[in-house]
């Protein structure tokens, strides 16, 4: 059997600091660290990683996601400061733009896992190969997602491919 | 790219988890960075604070009442959702714990966990408990079964909706909302329209459920709580015109969406 206060008290902040980085909202980072163990606890064909921590930050960011993606299907709560957050960490102020630009299209129809691909690389300032360890996908397929992304962006929203680049 | 190593990896490191290779790798980026080996040093100092403020005894405890009722609510004809109980889902987790590869060159505790049963409390405290909280249940036909809503849920008109809040330790509050045609419906006031006073004790149900009307879009819930009374006034300004709340007072919105 499980120790859940024990495997809280080693990966819990950590899990934290990332739900509060992507959400910045401390109810809801605490909320969603809640459904994070909850959610690994589920999710048995996950359990054989042998690095936890890449695990619950996996999750944790999908969590996140998952939440900011709700937010942004509701008219009633639009509210462009999301993604403004989420883009923040871009230094220069026209790629911020930019950034947000395609987050929000991210949020409207891409998968999970293009999403976190997207934020790991363009938020969490990944390298390609980097973003391929974390989510165990080769360089190339990688860039092959990001590559598809840009293409699908430039087609309906030409300033925001041209700002984001690889 | 930046030259500073992300956050994301800096986290991995100090959870002393990573190969002891990838790790090197890393520390040697850190040290290469102005200041880079500090941020481990901040990282150590923020999980003090964090286990502090968020006790892991608590938290665990809010972690398996979740799995709990998830649980149940997976053997009450969700089962495709949830199909683990909660033995197998704690087993399962402990073998991923027991498989780790714990290196000696992270700076967390890397090493391994002792175990033990998942506690199943009778109290009804969450991770939410220092938070006060709006939770939303839609009631379904046999009485004693409901589900929690989460944040956004599909809604319908007829649905009948069972209010509950946490008031973690203030002592007034209002429960009002607002529907997609404006129309405004107070669950939980004072007489005279202002806030009320809000019971100790975890979850508190509503007396009476709500049942949606046909009004399109959505219903946004609105949970206002404050150590001092709240005009009726003040709320009708925070649910309509969506205005800050009184100093000492907080708000928190609940929305579903209508079909």
């Amino acid at each position: 059997m499980i120790d859940v206060e024990d495997a809280y008290r080693q990966y819990g902040p950590l899990v934290l600091r990332r739900c509060r980085r992507l959400l910045r909202d401390e109810a809801r980072a605490l909320d969603a660290m809640q459904d994070v163990f909850v959610e690994v606890l589920r999710r048995r064909d996950t359990l054989t990683d042998v690095a936890p921590s890449g695990l619950f930050l996996r999750v944790a960011t999908n969590v996140c996601l998952n939440r900011l993606r709700t937010t942004k299907r509701h008219p009633e709560d639009h509210d462009d400061a999301v993604l403004m957050q989420l883009a923040s960490d871009v230094p220069d102020r026209e790629e911020q733009s930019a950034a947000r630009r395609l987050l929000g299209r991210l949020f409207q129809r891409e998968s999970e896992s293009t999403l976190t691909i997207a934020v790991l690389h363009y938020v969490d300032r990944m390298t390609l190969e980097e973003v391929a360890e974390e989510v165990g996908m080769s360089v190339s397929g990688v860039r092959k997602r990001l590559r598809t992304l840009r293409e699908r962006l430039s087609l309906t929203l030409p300033e925001a491919a041209e700002g984001v680049s690889s | 790219m930046s030259e500073r190593v992300p956050d994301y990896l800096v986290e991995r490191l100090a959870a002393g988890d990573l190969s002891p290779t990838r790790a090197e790798e890393i520390r040697e980026r850190l040290r290469r960075e102005p200041e880079g080996l500090a941020r481990l040093d901040v990282i150590r100092a923020s999980n003090e604070d964090i286990l502090r403020a968020h006790p892991p005894e608590r938290v665990s405890r809010a972690i398996a009442q979740e799995v709990r009722r998830e649980t149940r609510s997976a053997s009450r004809g969700r089962a495709w959702v949830f199909a683990l109980a909660v033995p197998s889902l704690a087993a399962a987790f402990a073998l991923m714990l027991w498989a780790r590869t714990p290196t000696t060159t992270g700076t967390g505790t890397a090493g391994g966990l002792s175990t033990g049963a998942i506690t199943h409390p009778a109290d009804d405290e969450r991770l939410k408990g220092q938070t006060p909280e709006l939770r939303v249940y839609r009631r379904g036909p046999d009485p004693s079964h409901s589900d929690r809503l989460r944040e956004g849920a599909m809604t319908k008109a007829g649905d009948d909706l069972q209010l509950a809040y946490v008031a973690a330790g203030f002592r007034y509050g209002v429960v009002v909302s607002i529907d997609g045609s404006g129309k405004v419906t107070a669950h939980l006031t004072a007489p005279d329209g202002g806030s009320a006073s809000l019971k100790a004790g975890g979850e508190i149900t509503l007396p009476e459920s709500y049942e949606l009307d046909a009004a399109p879009g959505f219903e946004r819930f609105v949970f206002i709580v404050s150590d001092a009374p709240v005009s009726a006034a003040s709320i009708s300004a925070i649910v309509r015109e969506q205005s800050a709340p009184p100093p000492g007072a907080k708000a928190f919105t609940f929305t579903v969406r209508k079909s």
